[in-house]
């Protein structure tokens, strides 16, 4: 019991302490950062930087390309795809142009048959058409899945590092960062 | 692994063992929390790893529960 209330009190002294640090970093009485959210979409982190949190914004940039890259590695670009997967590419997308350009790997490599080879794959149940050809590169084993998952908590870890961008606090000349 | 073209292929190397990829995940994640969460910087890296280890091993629980049970208590439980 006394393990219980002693835990329940750290959660409550870390919340606390999460939310000071949160306001204290915030600009309240700001106006908000839309051209540093806006970059940040475009290029990971690089909205903390342009407000002057340049360190901030290194490390988001490694977070965020690093789990898409990685998911790229793992699961290979088919990872990607706006027509078959398009709620995963949703979460995907928060990435940036990053997401896109993979799609565009994607159909204009493996699709096309440019690289591998198009092979016929069952049909769908119940379809009466030719079956669909699909690249010997297709990722279909449990890393597919994960690749999958590695890119779409980029895009989602993203969306996070580009509010904080949009709130926090533009640094002033000669003020340093902490 | 002959003719692997990396990122057009997908990685061969964790078919069956693809669960200790949830290790390198939770880094990346809380790579981005805590660059965007905490106040000061100073310790990132220490930060980070704890945060990695604390989710993982919270992960790594709840997987020994399921798995107690799925195959220790549901086997003992009255059919009917």
């Amino acid at each position: 019991m006394r393990l219980l209330f002693g835990s329940q009190a750290y959660c409550r002294l870390r919340f606390f302490e999460d939310a000071v640090a949160i306001a204290e970093s915030s600009n309240i009485d700001e106006p908000l950062n839309w051209g540093a959210a806006l970059s940040g979409w475009f290029v990971p982190g690089f909205g903390q930087i342009l407000i002057g949190h340049r360190r901030r914004g290194i490390y988001a940039m490694i977070g965020v390309f690093g789990l898409f890259v990685g998911g790229l590695f793992l699961g290979g670009i088919d990872c990607v795809d706006r027509k078959e997967d398009p709620l995963w590419f949703y979460a995907q997308a928060g990435a940036g142009p990053i997401a896109f350009a993979a799609d565009f790997a994607n159909v204009s490599l493996l699709k096309t048959g440019r690289v591998g080879k198009l092979v016929e794959s069952p049909p769908p149940f119940m379809s009466r058409g030719s079956p669909p050809l699909v690249s010997t590169f297709k990722s279909v084993t449990p890393m597919n899945e994960i690749g999958t998952l590695f890119c779409a908590l980029s895009g989602l870890m993203n969306v996070v590092v580009i509010l904080d961008a949009l709130k926090r606090r533009r640094l002033e000349a000669g003020e340093t960062e902490r | 692994m002959i003719a692997y073209l990396p990122f057009l292929q997908p990685c061969g190397l964790f078919h069956t063992h693809w669960w200790i990829l949830m290790v390198p995940l939770v880094f990346g994640i809380a790579i981005a929390y805590r660059a965007t969460h905490d106040a000061t910087l100073a310790g990132f890296w220490g930060r980070t790893g704890l945060s990695t280890l604390k989710s993982s091993a919270a992960m790594a629980i709840l997987a020994l529960l399921m798995y107690l049970f799925v195959y220790v208590v549901l086997p003992v439980l009255p059919a009917n």
